[in-house]
């Protein structure tokens, strides 16, 4: 587990070294917010998907370097509802990430990027009617895998980008409490039980995209889209699913 | 081109891999559909189905037979709500409970089958009027010099330094009354608080342990709890804990702790138990499902599900209460008197 952390650690770190080891570097950055569906599941908490009177909200911040490094964060807050519209669960996360592109070809106007990615994912769901387990924290460092393909083109003598980009996570460490273990059990009882997990792609199944326009708009740039958000887990016997689609806008900095 | 095709496949694994994680219990809104997904809801999550079935001789495949043939496709919620109702009930567990909008269903003959013990209106008598109020603590000392305390919840919140302060002043009495009839739980952490002001030592309390898996046997390994003295007044002198039937969940853990302690007598009536720590889920229909999912056990691995054993058994006399006396009370002191070697 130290080993597989060292490796984690190793992705990561060399990222915030240049950042602060390069001022000079000029940057890329641009913010996005994203507004659509949530759907989540938390077996911990309820067997079944809250999925009704739902709504998600995500603040993301986006910033490149060397055109091979890319770091971003980003929030999420969502709220939903069960199927029989009776009890509301809140969901709200924060993440770090940073990728470098060691792979990248470009084709006249198409580019294609691809490396791996650091994922540093911070969270919580709340169940408002549940009295022992109430609520559940997530928190994980993964190794993804992401990719990015870019298309220059132009209309109207402007300069458009069409960007799709792609995450994939594929190994790393997360937090899950056991099946039936309470809070009580962990944090005062002090009772570890295989509760930090070698997370990877199968019992992780997840996959994170998005579709962006990038237009010029009264000297600024901006970008619309879809974002989609497909986290998945099944460990510890616990089974967790968060999907969501979203309206994307957002414009450079 | 090549690169074309490394996303492409990137792609394609990824949907391949991001199969769904999804539901795993029936999702129909249905008589049927509502009950298989409480017995199933039970039969996966459920911590005390070998005890039961050893105690009370339930076979819970023969339950699911049993009630599911009650169902009919043109019943009610209220109808639905019985037959759900009564089928957990089976499990003759307070932690057990299905929660609609318009009834609590439970199944509490642990306490109500059962004498209470306890009359409100006698028990008051003894605190006066000029009684001490510290959050779920009412104290004060009787006319022989016996410090008396009443715990009617764990419920609300408790500190070392409420307990500290009442054990304080009454450090100059022979012995200790703590009363906690008809006190059904609240907070583990609030019994904790309370009983770690009764030991000078670590010492073992019991085990903990909780489902792993889907089985009726996928339990952890036992984790070994410790009540560990309080830093603030710690009382040295005996100690008796009146209990009945209504002790429940928490204060049946409050008084397992208390059983381990040399100077603590137990005094009245056995414990309701609920030793299953409850989590809740829910059916397709919205009901709440509350079941118990974490087991505690006693110091020698013993169930304290269905209660614990006074040292001295006592019921209430309706002699003492035509005389609005509370023989439990009296009995206690007597104890008092006679461990501290001083007449009453």
């Amino acid at each position: 587990m130290i080993r597989l952390l060292c490796i984690i650690l190793t992705i990561i770190l060399p990222s915030c070294l240049m950042a602060q080891g390069d001022a000079e570097t000029k940057t890329a950055k641009r913010f996005l917010m994203g507004i659509g569906s949530a759907n989540v599941m938390d077996t911990y908490l309820s067997p079944y998907s809250y999925k009704h009177n739902d709504i998600r909200i995500d603040l993301i911040y986006e910033s490149s370097r060397f055109k091979k490094w890319y770091d971003g964060a980003g929030l999420h807050l969502a709220t939903m509802e069960n199927p029989a519209r009776n009890v509301r669960e809140y969901d709200i996360g924060l993440y770090v990430q940073s990728s470098y592109y060691l792979l990248q070809k470009s084709m006249g106007a198409f580019c294609v990027k691809a490396g791996p990615m650091g994922y540093l994912y911070v969270g919580g769901l709340y169940n408002e009617r549940n009295g022992n387990n109430p609520a559940q924290a997530r928190l994980s460092l993964m190794a993804d895998l992401a990719a990015v393909a870019t298309y220059d083109f132009s209309l109207w003598n402007k300069n458009f980008q069409l960007e799709y980009s792609l995450d994939i996570p594929f190994v790393g460490v997360a937090y899950s409490p056991q099946f039936g273990q309470s809070y009580y059990e962990q944090f005062m009882l002090s009772d570890y039980d295989h509760n930090c997990i070698f997370a990877h792609f199968v019992n992780t199944p997840s996959i994170r995209h998005r579709l962006l326009l990038n237009f010029p708009f009264f000297d600024k740039r901006w970008f619309v889209g879809y974002n989609g958000v497909m986290d998945q887990s099944k460990y510890n016997g616990l089974r967790y699913h968060s999907y969501s689609h979203q309206f994307i806008i957002g414009w450079k900095l | 081109m090549r690169y074309r095709l490394h996303i492409f496949y990137i792609i394609v694994s990824a949907l391949l891999l991001a199969a769904c994680v999804d539901e795993e219990l029936p999702t129909a809104d249905t008589p049927e559909g509502n009950l298989d997904a409480l017995w199933q809801l039970m039969d996966e999550r459920y911590c005390f189905f070998d005890y039961k079935k050893a105690e009370l001789g339930v076979d819970w495949n023969e339950v699911h037979e049993r009630y599911r043939k009650k169902l009919s496709p043109k019943m009610n919620d209220l109808q639905l709500f019985e037959v759900c109702c009564a089928m957990i009930g089976e499990l003759k567990d307070g932690h057990v409970n299905l929660g609609a909008s318009f009834d609590l269903g439970r199944n509490w003959s642990y306490w109500e089958d059962e004498p209470e013990n306890y009359y409100d209106s006698i028990a008051r008598s003894y605190l006066g009027h000029d009684y001490g109020i510290a959050a779920s603590l009412k104290y004060r000392v009787l006319d022989d010099n016996i410090g008396y305390i009443r715990c009617e919840s764990f419920n609300t919140g408790l500190g070392d330094g409420n307990v500290s302060s009442v054990l304080s002043i009454l450090a100059p009495c022979n012995g200790l009354i703590l009363d906690v009839r008809g006190n059904s739980g609240g907070s583990l952490t609030n019994a904790d608080c309370l009983a770690s002001h009764f030991t000078n030592e670590k010492i073992l309390v019991g085990y903990t342990y909780h489902k792993t898996g889907k089985g009726h046997n996928d339990f952890s390994k036992m984790k070994a709890d410790y009540l560990e003295p309080a830093k603030g007044t710690r009382w040295q002198k005996p100690v008796v804990v009146i209990t009945n039937r209504q002790c429940y969940s928490a204060t049946n853990d409050f008084v397992k702790m208390m059983h381990c302690l040399p100077n603590v007598t137990l005094l009245g009536d056995k414990t309701g138990g609920g030793s299953g720590m409850p989590f809740t889920q829910e059916i397709p229909c919205g009901w709440s499902v509350r079941y118990s999912a974490v087991v505690s056990v006693d110091r020698d691995k013993q169930h304290i599900e269905f209660g614990i054993n006074p040292d001295v058994k006592v019921s209430m006399d309706m002699k003492d209460v035509m005389r609005k006396r509370d023989t439990l009370i009296e009995q206690a002191r007597l104890v008092l008197h006679e461990k501290a070697s001083i007449k009453p």
